[in-house]
């Protein structure tokens, strides 16, 4: 490797490692030819360049030049005290860590920088539904390295700038950035001409993005990208705390809690220095990080343990300080924490007192390892955030006159960090990346060709998309200020549901050591994805079963109310009976009403929700030849969607019986010798209104079998189609494509080549 | 469809090489290096170019003057194509460059088969141009009703793609009538004490319905619309010789 950074030297150099083009071919300056260039020296582009300059394949026949923006010998040099944490942290999942082991690069990672994560906790913070998962449930070998390993940024990009030192393949332009881009002559062939700030130009066999989310090159092939803003920020710090007790295990358990306002997570990095990512409305995180450091690490012990209402409080009385142009104080945000615990009634020695954040406990609390060890201090100059978003650009690859070009990384996808999959998604785009240029080199292809590049989008783009669509749902279920899944979230049993399947998706990432690894991780994101649409389906069906409640009841009163009217003469004694019972009965039906008012609120947000992912699923089909694999995957999903939807169904039902049940006993048992007739008509209303819910139910199972049948007719079809069964109509079908798309290739390197077919 | 070609050219020459020598450490990707190698009917250079890249001492040729400059063209814009100077084209037939002495390592003829009016001449032609011992792969469309269904009649007639005339049922050739063709083949002239010109190409009967693998392969190439990608089907994959398909065959050695 060579690294410069000042303009001559590195013309030299790139004059030695690339062939130079003169003024002849209408340049006004030396053009220099290069086979690989990469723009961006982020994690993505320097791992993209260690694995193409290691490769045996690939250094023999291909040169790469990386130009960055940024001074990476500032990254090569860095040095910190052994104490001293960077705030920008990732996890590296088994999967990523093997490919930068495989392309030699890991062992260039300071190791005693990183950290395993060996369990992981993570509730939401409504409901404390938790799942915990160990790494030893993944094998003993998950169980020796962990689920996965943190570390920073920084170490990682050393790591792969001092593997790039001993590979003479690759060249590095740092301090240098990428002007402009624009289209060769077509006489030569149209390749990319790269303008450097610096008065060199590239003209590049291959240009990859991996220039990050605002990518120029992105920008140059004319990629759209579809997305949006998050309305949050996530806070990153380092965060100071004492060593776990002697009798509690090492801090080695990641923490996340699910906040209305967003997940807050502890990742551990050393015993007692861990990093935060917390992801938080804008506001607030301007507000906290314009207060003295001690209000963050007080307000981030809280956030792991107070309930929301209590959160909802403090972050109102933190905005307004802020709002009122002076940020709230250490002594005032310390006292309203520990007002707040004893209202909540929180022991002095519990682990969810912040009075134990300065004293040292030597003996562990029972469950202390269900919580983060309490923050001492954060480590000075590190709270910083960065604006969460999600995108993803409609293809990876430039077509016709912008071809040539490949993104990876963040360039081509940006999520929200909540599962600390983004860089792991651009190094499984690296890896399948340079695997494809190593297969198009031994044999023979250009690989900036169109078809060289293929197999890359074909394997990368649905892979993402799937797991990115899965995180997006998650972070909008959980920050939704939407009062019915608010309610949903506070009964549990959905959230754990939904729990489980991030877990079973975080799981098999994790345990995605080896073998095709791709495919296993992303099964278990379309999973979690899945189970948040469950979750929609659920509330729909509490939606219709809200009508149905609400309509019973209503007769119920009407029926009392005329029994009232008749029986009140005859049976004094009834009334107060009656009246209780109608007290009782309008309260549910206001409840019910309640309900069925902010299900409908739900059912429009989720109805946008289902627009939305329509939107992006019907480009991703324009762009993406589906594979059989997918298909099946959805014929899957739709099955699980409906059969869930009727176990939730019935649970309800039982719900909604036993609710009927109860509340027809008091008012039976209390008018048992006096008010039979007022009980029976009670009792009608309510065998009415049950009528009704069997009507109803029956309406949806008969709608779920419709769903069934067509679910079959269309899985027939796609075998029809796919083969499996041999019939004429898949002939047809699969002669038709293959003749179509055929002549397309067939016509398009015809029409490049301007071959007329004589 | 070209990956998939080269991956046939290039796995089938080490298969051989690796069957010669077995201690061999020859890689997969090094087995075209130095050879000299014809692309016959090289149109615009695509497989030429894949050729060169993998060091082959590369010749392209083609009837048609306007491909040949197209070819040359392109790979002018590729400077380590340029610089290397691994690739040639000649504006010239395969019958003319007969005429010459030079004989090749490996000849290539790439979808040529369907369009020339005489098979067996074209057939013979490229074989004499293969030294002893080297190695002709040929990939065209068979005479099958399925073929004329996907190729004439939808591109020509339904699609309206390729102009009219480009392929001609009769002209496709059956592998089976390839085979044949090697097993009754003979060289005409290496040399005076020459043992291949009396040798087949092809030595099993064709009573037997088995070609050896080092004589020659038949593989069809299946294209999934699914995946927008071309396949080598696996050998003896049934069915899959219908459509499109790549043969090899090799000369024997003196
Ligand atoms: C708070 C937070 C937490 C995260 N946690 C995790 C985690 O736990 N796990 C995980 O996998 N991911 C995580 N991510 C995501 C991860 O950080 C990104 O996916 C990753 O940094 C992207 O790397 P990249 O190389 O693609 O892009 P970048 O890191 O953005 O690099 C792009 C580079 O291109 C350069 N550049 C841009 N324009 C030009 C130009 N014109 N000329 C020259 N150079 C240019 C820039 O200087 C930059 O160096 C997290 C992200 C955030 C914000
Ligand atoms: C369908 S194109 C094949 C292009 C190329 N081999 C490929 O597969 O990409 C057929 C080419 O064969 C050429 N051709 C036909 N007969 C020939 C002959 N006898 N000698 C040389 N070229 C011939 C034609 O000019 C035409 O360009």
């Amino acid at each position: 490797m060579v690294l410069t950074s000042t303009s001559s030297r590195s013309a030299a150099y790139l004059q030695r490692s690339c062939r130079t083009l003169f003024a002849a071919r209408s340049y006004s300056t030396n053009v220099v030819d290069c086979d690989v260039v990469i723009v961006g020296g982020g994690p993505a582009g320097l791992a993209l360049a260690s694995a193409l300059g290691s490769s045996s394949v690939a250094s023999k026949k291909i040169s790469v030049t990386l130009v960055e923006g940024g001074d990476l010998h500032k990254i090569k040099s860095w040095n910190p005290a052994p104490d001293n944490f960077s705030n920008r942290v990732v996890s590296l999942t088994n999967t990523s860590q093997q490919f930068l082991k495989d392309t030699g690069a890991w062992s260039y990672l300071d190791q005693g920088r990183t950290c395993g994560v060996e369990q992981m906790q993570i509730w939401d913070g409504l409901s404390d539904a938790r799942i915990e998962f160990f790494a030893e449930d993944l094998g003993p070998e998950i169980r020796k390295v962990g689920m996965s390993r943190l570390t920073e940024n920084f170490n990682l990009q050393r790591g792969l700038l001092k593997h790039i030192e001993n590979l003479p393949s690759v060249t590095l332009l740092d301090k240098t950035r990428v002007q402009s881009i624009r289209k060769g002559d077509s006489t030569d062939g149209a390749w990319p001409i790269v303008q450097l700030d610096n008065n060199q130009t590239l003209r590049a066999r291959l240009l990859v993005g991996a220039d990050g989310f605002n990518s120029p090159v992105r920008a140059y092939a004319q990629i759209p990208s579809f997305g949006w803003s998050y309305d949050t920020q996530a806070i990153v710090a380092t965060m100071i705390h004492p060593p776990r007790g002697a009798y509690e295990g090492p801090n080695t358990t990641a923490y996340q809690r699910f906040l209305a306002t967003g997940p807050i997570a502890f990742l551990p990095l050393s015993p007692c220095i861990s990093s935060l990512v917390w992801s938080t409305k804008p506001a607030l995180a301007k507000a906290l990080l314009s207060c003295d450091p001690e209000v963050l690490s007080a307000m981030i012990n809280a956030s792991f343990r107070l309930p929301h209402i209590s959160l909802k409080y403090l972050n109102s009385r933190i905005l307004e300080e802020h709002a009122a142009g002076h940020p709230i104080t250490p002594a005032k945000i310390r006292e309203e924490i520990q007002w707040r615990e004893k209202v909540h009634g929180f022991d002095q020695h519990s682990i969810y007192s912040s009075a134990n954040a300065q004293s040292q406990l030597g003996v562990a609390s029972m469950d202390s390892e269900t919580l983060p060890p309490l923050i001492t201090s954060i480590q000075p100059a590190s709270p910083a955030s960065f604006p969460l978003r999600f995108n993803h650009a409609e293809t990876y690859l430039g077509e016709d006159s912008n071809a040539r070009v490949v993104l990876v990384g963040d360039a081509a996808h940006t999520i929200h960090p909540l599962a600390g999959q983004g860089l792991n998604l651009g190094l499984a785009d690296v890896e399948c990346l340079s695997k494809c240029i190593e297969n198009s080199l031994s044999s023979g292809g250009d690989i900036g060709s169109y078809t060289a590049l293929l197999p890359y989008a074909q394997e990368r783009y649905l892979a993402n998309h799937i797991l990115m669509a899965a995180v997006d749902k998650l972070h909008k279920i959980y920050t939704t200020e939407l009062e019915p899944v608010v309610w949903a979230r506070s009964t549990g049993v959905e959230i754990l549901n939904e729990l489980d399947t991030v877990k079973a998706a975080l799981m098999m990432s994790a345990g995605a050591q080896t073998g095709p690894s791709l495919d296993a991780s992303s099964a278990g994101w379309t999973m979690a994805g899945n189970a948040v649409q469950t979750l929609a389906s659920a509330s729909k069906t509490i939606g219709i079963m809200g009508n149905v409640v609400g309509n019973v009841l209503g007769a119920a009163v009407k029926n009392l109310a005329a029994s009232q009217d008749q029986d009140t003469p005859d049976y004094p004694g009834i009334l107060p009976t009656l009246q209780e019972a109608q007290t009782v009965i309008a309260q549910l039906t206001d409840e019910a009403q309640d309900k069925r008012e902010s299900i409908v609120t739900l059912l429009s947000h989720i109805n946008k929700l289902k627009e939305d992912i329509d939107a992006i699923s019907n480009k991703l089909l324009e762009k993406i030849p589906l594979s059989t694999a997918c298909h099946d995957a959805q014929g899957e999903l739709w099955s699980a969607s409906i059969e869930s939807a009727l176990i939730r169904l019935s649970l309800l039902k039982a719900q909604t019986e036993r609710e009927f049940y109860n509340h027809s006993i008091p008012s039976t048992e209390a008018g048992k010798s006096t008010t039979k007739t007022s009980s029976k008509t009670v009792n009608q209303a309510l065998e009415m209104g049950y009528g009704h819910l069997r009507a109803q139910e029956a309406d949806m199972t008969k709608e779920a079998h419709q769903l069934d049948r067509q679910l079959l007719e269309y899985t027939n079809m796609l075998e029809l189609v796919e083969g499996g069964k041999k019939g004429a109509y898949k002939q047809i079908v699969d002669d038709w494509a293959e003749v179509k798309q055929g002549t397309d290739e067939c016509l398009k390197d015809l029409r490049r080549l301007g071959w007329t077919g004589d | 469809m070209n990956p998939v070609r080269m991956q046939f050219i290039r796995d089938k020459l080490h298969e051989i090489a690796a069957d010669e020598d077995t201690s061999t450490s020859l890689q997969p990707d090094q087995v075209l290096n130095g050879l000299d190698v014809l692309d016959v009917g090289c149109g615009g250079g695509l497989l030429t170019e894949s050729l060169a890249r993998m060091n082959a001492r590369t010749t392209g040729i083609d009837a048609s003057k306007s491909n040949i400059s197209i070819a040359t063209l392109h790979a002018q814009a590729d400077p380590r194509l340029r610089d290397s100077g691994n690739i040639n084209y000649l504006h010239t037939s395969a019958e003319t460059l007969l005429d010459q002495p030079k004989r090749y390592d490996v000849v290539c003829s790439m979808e040529v088969l369907e369009h020339v009016d005489n098979p067996s001449q074209f057939l013979a032609t490229c074989a004499e141009l293969v030294k002893p011992g080297g190695h002709l792969f040929l990939s065209t469309i068979s005479r099958t009703p399925l073929a004329y269904a996907l190729t004439i009649l939808m591109t020509e007639e339904i699609l309206q793609n390729v102009s009219r005339g480009t392929h001609t049922y009769s002209k496709f050739v059956k592998p089976s009538e390839l085979v044949q063709f090697f097993r009754e083949y003979r060289s005409s002239s290496t040399g005076p004490n020459s043992s291949s010109a009396l040798k087949p190409w092809i030595t099993t009967p064709a009573s037997a319905n088995y070609i050896p693998r080092t004589e020659a392969e038949l593989r069809g190439l299946i294209y999934n619309p699914l995946a927008a990608r071309w396949h080598l089907a696996p050998r003896d994959a049934w069915g899959a010789l219908e459509c499109n398909y790549i043969f090899w065959v090799r000369k024997p050695k003196n």
